[in-house]
């Protein structure tokens, strides 16, 4: 009937279907984007599950005041590992995951256009991650100076052992994987779009994905000479960062956080990408204001640039009314986001399927962290909340929002294509409710304990100073959390041994992507529909339904 | 006991509420304290818009029959509308900020009286050099007491003699940074007298939160009395 069914046939009959190995094997010689963007998606959900049993230690730990679940020590590399592994591991590759498997189809390409490097960049990645995590098993234990390794307590007077050391070879092994992710993307996006896709027509995912990309050029270099810099003050006895051989060690701040800002928006753009992916779709409607969007992202990643100081407002040495301005500036292009998505449902016919409840999370769930971010670019109310809870409940706000909420969206969106199934929509619709209580009941009292001023990383706290209910709450509402989580997985579970078919576009998809079979074939696509709008696959079927005079289907 | 803490926090001030922010003591805290305010309020109420916004589409849009909706996709001066207010609202509180700022970062000529600040692992050492006193922590955990006037300026050089520390007392609603290499000056007027807990906030090692230290404000009166009762004392 539609093109689509067309094409699966024709699709189903490729000759290079079967060929070549299969399994294990596959899985370690694959070149293809699909594998090796499942290996990403895989290998980081690992990393976050790992990461997130180190966050409910910490939340056990601060149960109860004066606590003794676990030593000060190994407190400290508990959230200097959670810290590590979600903003080094996970944040970012996990959404290149998504992006490897996603960004060539939504462009009609056969393939990235460095497959063997894209391989690579896995395999750095994936033995990056172990190499980090491994410093658990050194006598030592893991790094414990907190996932931003200020000099000079990251130097090796302060933290010997070898656990640090191999912190820094791993993020570096793991960061010059995000470097050649980045070159691929970039390229595929300029080289490998199908005839009639225009920069002005991708989806929005695809240029969110380029512009991460072009962002983790410009800073991941930064940070890998930053640890370079580091490790060889550890090894190598150099003096960079010391005072007493000439180093300055607050040059270390500037260098991290010229990476680490626009690393929050690497951790973002993406993750704004796929809500702006499944808002159209489940409202039946185009994106609004598409290319004042478009612009509104390339606004963020010009300006993310220039805002790094305002995690270092408290120096005392730095330029406090420019980075402040530019801080307020950098919330008018987010803000302007939000109007485009309220745009995209106004008006619409909205269905609550799994993705579309998660993005509505993430809209609900990102306001809160963009408006404390707001009263952060402000130096006099950063000198108060800095290093406090207020701000830990900030950044778990827009982090949660995006990785998990809109993640987790883009999972059960993108399920079907990957798999031909359905994730079961009822442990879906359960597992968002769980964690959207269990998020709000976890982080909204740290934003009091923040105010009243419990410092972060802070393995203890006394009766005296108030602190103990509303750690309890927050702590309760970590374990609703880890609900949740356990739900996705016996969703996975339940899914994968009782399949529900998905067929090639269950979703009525606006986007190549679905123009295609679920999981489609090697190389992708036999043909294309003509694509004259960012949302092609859709034009298609508007025009197929209004010649038919019926309407929306079901 | 935290309830009523919180209590106690929400409770209004100058009719708005704290929103959980101690209320502070020195006058560089009142600036930041009406600041936070104002700045929460702002948020609030634009959060509350933005919430009403985007629950009035989910319950007011959610699926009907099967018509196909507007397919509109641009409308040029809504766009402007929802960019120009958003830049407005930042010049505002840009604004706010700044003038708050001035008043926070301002160093006076002549400040009653002058205290160095060593930070170290793990602890504090309060030097008064005109008086030649001295106090530190000696044994770990020990919290060490900065006693100051009340009303007159009080200078802060503040030193690390190891890695980055960080100066932060709750109830001024302030923090500095004390990094090797670099000293940063600062100037505070306590309000009123009292003692108020003081902590490291930047993570600085193994004991990190037990880094703990008190600010005593007296009365110039009393603070004399106490100057010269310690002259050329080194406590701990």
């Amino acid at each position: 009937m539609t093109v689509t069914e067309e094409r699966s046939t024709i699709g189903s009959h490729e000759p290079s279907h079967h060929e070549g190995p299969t399994g294990l094997l596959k899985w370690l010689t694959s070149t293809d984007h699909k594998v090796i963007g499942l290996s990403y998606i895989v290998t980081s959900l690992i990393l976050f599950a790992i990461s997130g049993v180190l966050a409910e230690l910490i939340r056990t730990q601060l149960l109860f005041p004066d606590n003794h679940f676990v030593s000060q020590h190994f407190y400290n590399e508990l959230f200097t590992m959670h810290g590590s592994i979600m903003m080094y591991l996970f944040v970012g590759p996990f959404a290149f995951g998504l992006g490897n498997y996603i960004v060539p189809l939504q462009i009609g390409a056969p393939d990235m256009s460095f497959p063997r490097l894209n391989a690579l960049s896995y395999w750095l990645y994936l033995f990056g991650s172990i190499i980090t995590v491994s410093g658990f098993f050194t006598a030592g234990g893991a790094a414990d100076f907190g996932w931003y390794a200020y000099a000079p307590l990251s130097n090796s007077p302060f933290s010997p052992g070898m656990g640090e050391n191999l912190w820094y070879v791993g993020i570096g092994i793991a960061g010059l994987g995000t470097i050649l992710t980045a070159v691929n993307f970039v390229a595929t996006v300029y080289t490998l779009r199908a005839p009639g896709m225009t920069m002005w027509r991708m989806p929005i995912f695809t240029w969110n994905m380029f512009v991460t990309s072009i962002l983790a050029l410009l800073v991941f270099p930064v940070l890998t000479a930053a640890f370079a810099l580091n490790l060889a003050d550890r090894v190598l006895g150099a003096h960079v960062f010391t005072v007493s051989g000439g180093g300055i060690p607050v040059m270390y701040q500037h260098l991290f956080w010229f990476f680490g800002h626009p690393e929050v928006y690497i951790a973002a753009l993406p993750y704004f990408g796929i809500v702006t992916e499944i808002l159209p779709v489940f409202s039946r409607r185009p994106v609004f204001g598409y290319k004042g969007l478009v612009l509104a992202t390339l606004a963020i990643a010009g300006l993310s640039m220039g805002v790094w100081a305002h995690h270092m407002f408290t120096t005392g040495v730095v330029l406090l009314p420019f980075f402040s301005a530019l801080s307020y500036l950098i919330a008018v292009p987010t803000g302007i986001k939000f109007f485009n998505w309220i745009g995209t449902m106004w008006g619409g016919q909205l269905t609550f399927e799994p993705p579309m409840l998660f993005a509505i999370g993430f809209l609900l769930v990102f306001l809160w962290g963009g408006i404390t971010g707001v009263m952060l670019a402000s130096p006099p109310l950063d000198f108060g909340t800095n290093a406090t809870y207020f701000v830990v409940s900030h950044f778990h706000y827009v982090l949660i929002a995006t990785t998990v909420f809109a993640g987790f969206g883009g999972v059960y969106y993108w399920y079907p294509k990957m798999t031909g199934r359905f994730l079961h929509h009822g442990l879906g619709k359960a597992q968002f409710w769980i964690l959207f209580i269990g998020m709000n009941v976890t982080f909204l009292p740290q934003d009091i304990l923040g105010s009243m001023g419990m410092p972060r990383r802070y393995a203890h706290y006394y009766p005296g100073q108030h602190f103990t209910l509303l750690n309890q709450i927050s702590t309760v509402g970590a374990y609703i959390i880890s609900i949740s989580m356990i739900l996705f997985i016996i969703n996975f579970w339940v899914s994968w041994k009782k399949p529900i078919l998905s067929g090639p576009d269950p979703w009525l998809g606006h986007t190549l992507e679905w123009a295609t079979t679920s999981p489609p074939p090697p190389k992708n696509f036999t043909s294309l529909p003509p694509i004259y709008s960012d949302s092609p696959l859709w034009d298609f079927r508007l025009k197929e339904m209004k010649e038919k005079g019926e309407g929306l289907p079901r | 006991m935290a309830l009523s803490a919180l209590a106690i926090g929400l409770s209004a001030c100058n009719g708005l509420p704290s929103y959980g922010s101690r209320h502070p003591a020195t006058t560089q805290g009142n600036s930041m304290f009406n600041l936070w305010q104002g700045s929460m309020t702002l948020g609030l109420a634009i959060g509350i818009f933005v919430w009403g916004l985007i629950l009035y589409s989910v319950f007011k849009f959610r699926k009907k029959g099967n018509s196909i909706p507007s397919q509109t996709q641009y409308h040029v001066p809504l766009e402007i509308t929802y960019t120009v207010i958003p830049i407005l609202i930042v010049i505002g509180l840009f604004y706010f900020t700044i003038q708050s700022e001035h008043k926070v970062d301002k160093i006076v000529p002549n400040p009653a009286v002058k205290v160095t600040v060593t930070a170290f692992q793990w602890g504090w050492k309060f030097n008064y050099p005109k008086q030649n006193i001295t106090i530190a922590t000696t044994n770990p955990g020990s919290r060490p007491t900065l006693v100051i006037p009340t009303k007159v300026p009080v200078r802060i050089n503040l030193v690390s003699s190891d890695v980055i520390h960080s100066f932060y007392v709750p109830k001024f609603l302030f923090k500095r940074q004390a990094i090797p290499g670099v000293k940063n000056t600062f100037d505070f007027n306590a309000t009123k007298p009292g003692t108020y807990l003081g902590e490291c906030s930047e993570f600085c090692g193994l004991h990190h939160d037990n880094m703990l230290f008190y600010v005593k404000a007296i009365t110039p009166a009393a603070f004399k009395v106490w100057l010269a009762s310690n002259h050329g004392k080194a406590t701990a």
